[in-house]
């Protein structure tokens, strides 16, 4: 489980998070709703240790973050991070030399469903092949959390499609993955519990199928009642 | 370890290409310069000689013949431009080395950050690499000088040139023997004052990254300490110490107050790289 | 398998729902091998969890049957799924009633305007599923 407790963060004079505490299960596909620069990304960069907090703790599994738990947890952002003149090959070499839950298997079969080109470099792909190359770093890490930012914006729809269906899939299954997005759309029905930021606070955070059940609203009814009302 | 080496490995590759543009420029300006050098002095012997109806043995006589101390004197700029420009790219890449990392959509940083390895690796992997090019780049100049000489006596020939000693060369050379100490004292005063200052660089460049413009101002700050800690025997009331110590005191106190900034400065760069550093 | 899924009712009712419209339709028969549950996600573009939510209800409901490690099957007991046709029927039926009510529509004409309706209906269906195949 991913605990995140209080934290607070200040960009200058900016609260972007006053105190946000939120849970993420195993197993589970946790949704960080909010507005852009709401500080989803803010964030998914403290849980990793890439920023740090002003006040608050966050535990993964009860320890805090630290290098030895990056075989365990990752972080995909939300635009690929390898060299641009680095070919897709030597990408996945990158990883499998330093990443000791590399998963050779299960990235070649990543790379053959998405289709990629080992010997294209990373600074020609397309925009959404270079989303599925990013997405492909992450998920052959055989670790138990995954970090995803906004892994469906400004990509093109069919590519939105194949990036849908591995949520739905083998490689997602029995993982805590958080992602955050600002539009809720395409993935109602893929995300089991959602978490509403705005203004550095947690507005509310439910199980979409509990809402459903017992309030028969929309994860989008919820939204507007909460940011409307 | 392991991971330590490969990333020592991952920064190489990823300097080599200008590494190697570096030792090129300097390889290719050292030699033109010397060849252009070398045929110029030659040329206005022969002019000399010829105007005054001498001949080179007795120019030789009066003269003596060019040695190859001389050839570099008079090469001039195309001897120490290369080596600045070396030096020069090296002390920026001490920054660049940090900063390519958050360059660009593509910030590699995110990754790096988040390899599972202690990220002191990635610290001293960064400082490791910028040492090896160093050495590297010396290591070409040292090989370069004898091959220099050889080409140099190849193209003027030996009636009229002759060649050098290269440790006399070396010794003789304000640049070149403060790069190739010829002492092991000199060596641990110029390479450790050269390791603290990269060090110090690292740190700044950590700082600015933690803290942004609050960490320019801090590294700024940082700096001024450093420097005023280590003028700390002559600031001395009384000034006496100058006088009043021998060298090797004098080199002993201030190895020590060196090793105390380094440590400092070590810690505080890894303190900041573990705690403080934002994508 | 295509499903047009709501966002107000649980999904996991839906896909049961789903199930049982496929079972009095005839497309599935009883004894009939389902998907895994893996594989419904897949299909249905749905959370795995979900999947297995709505295979948990239909196994409470007695739907569906999994022995031991065999893949699930559709229940072969006659009275279940002759239940799942009425219940179906009563639910549609049920909720049409609710909003017709407050129209308060002469049963004959309500009749004979739905025979009408519903005539047209099978008749389009069966126009697509012709030109379709």
């Amino acid at each position: 489980m991913i605990e995140v407790k209080g934290i607070g963060k200040k960009y200058g004079r900016k609260h972007v998070l006053r105190e946000v505490s939120f849970t993420a299960e195993k197993g589970q596909i946790t949704c960080l709703i909010g507005i852009n620069g709401v500080g989803k990304s803010t964030v998914l960069k403290a849980i990793m240790g890439l920023t740090p907090v002003a006040s608050g703790t966050i535990l993964i599994d009860g320890r805090t973050v630290s290098s030895q738990l990056y075989d365990k947890i990752t972080f995909i952002p939300d635009s690929i991070t390898m060299p641009p003149n680095m070919t897709v090959d030597a990408c996945m070499q990158f990883m499998k030399d330093y990443y000791a839950s590399w998963n050779t298997k299960r990235a070649a079969e990543l790379a053959g469903f998405f289709k990629l080109n080992g010997r294209d470099r990373v600074g020609e792909l397309s925009k959404g092949n270079a989303a599925k190359l990013n997405l492909l770093l992450g998920l052959a890490l055989d670790v138990d959390y995954v970090l995803m930012d906004e892994p469906f914006s400004g990509i093109d729809m069919f590519s939105r499609e194949q990036i849908a269906s591995v949520f739905t899939s083998h490689l997602i299954e029995e993982r805590g993955v958080i992602i955050t997005t600002h539009e809720i759309n395409d993935i109602e029905h893929l995300i089991d519990k959602v978490v509403l930021l705005e203004n550095g606070l947690v507005r509310r955070e439910f199980e979409t199928e509990e809402v459903r059940l017992q309030e028969g609203k929309s994860v989008m009814d919820v939204m507007r009642e909460v940011y409307n009302g | 370890m392991n991971r330590y080496l490969k990333l020592v490995h991952w920064e190489i590759t990823r300097f080599w290409k200008m590494l190697a543009a570096l030792a090129i420029v300097t390889i290719v300006l050292q030699c033109a310069g010397i060849l252009y050098e070398t045929h110029r002095y030659a040329s206005e012997v022969y002019d000399r000689v010829e105007s005054d109806h001498s001949t080179i043995a007795a120019f030789v006589q009066e003269h003596g013949k060019h040695s190859f101390i001389d050839g570099l004197a008079r090469a001039g700029l195309a001897v120490y431009a290369p080596i600045a420009l070396c030096i020069g790219g090296l002390v920026l890449y001490v920054f660049l080395i940090w900063y390519k990392e958050w360059f660009g959509k593509n910030a590699f940083i995110y990754r790096l950050l988040t390899l599972p390895t202690a990220r002191r690796n990635i610290y001293f992997a960064k400082f490791t690499a910028i040492l090896l090019f160093v050495f590297a780049l010396v290591g070409l100049q040292l090989v370069l000088l004898p091959i220099e000489d050889g080409l140099y006596m190849m193209a003027g020939g030996d009636t009229l040139f002759e060649s050098s000693n290269i440790f006399d060369l070396i010794a003789n050379d304000r640049l070149l023997s403060m790069l190739i100490p010829q002492t092991f004292t000199d060596f641990v005063i110029n390479y450790g004052a050269g390791a603290i200052a990269v060090f110090i660089g690292f740190t700044a460049v950590l700082l600015e990254r933690s803290y942004k413009l609050k960490g320019i101002v801090a590294a700024i700050l940082y700096i001024a300490a450093v420097g005023v800690f280590m003028m700390m025997p002559v600031l001395l009331p009384g000034n006496l110490t100058v006088t009043y110590w021998y060298t090797i005191e004098w080199f002993g106190i201030e190895a020590a107050l060196g090793l105390v900034v380094a440590a400092v400065t070590v810690w505080l760069g890894l303190h900041l790289i573990t705690k403080k550093v934002t994508v | 398998m295509e499903v047009k899924f709501n966002n107000r009712d649980p999904v996991y009712m839906q896909v049961v729902r789903h199930f049982k419209e496929q079972i009095a339709t005839g497309h599935l028969a009883q004894g009939q091998v389902i998907p895994s549950r893996r594989e419904l996600a897949g299909t249905l573009q749905i959370n795995p969890n979900t999947a297995q939510k709505a295979y948990k209800e239909m196994e409470e409901q007695g739907l569906i049957v999994t022995e031991g490690n065999s893949p699930s099957r559709i229940t072969s007991d006659e009275r279940t799924l002759q239940s799942i046709r009425g219940e179906l029927i009563a639910d549609a039926v049920d909720a049409f009633v609710a909003s017709v009510a407050k129209i308060q529509v002469p049963v004959d004409e309500l009749l004979a305007i739905v025979k009408l309706r519903i005539e047209d209906s099978y008749a389009k269906h069966e126009a697509e599923g012709t030109s379709h195949d």
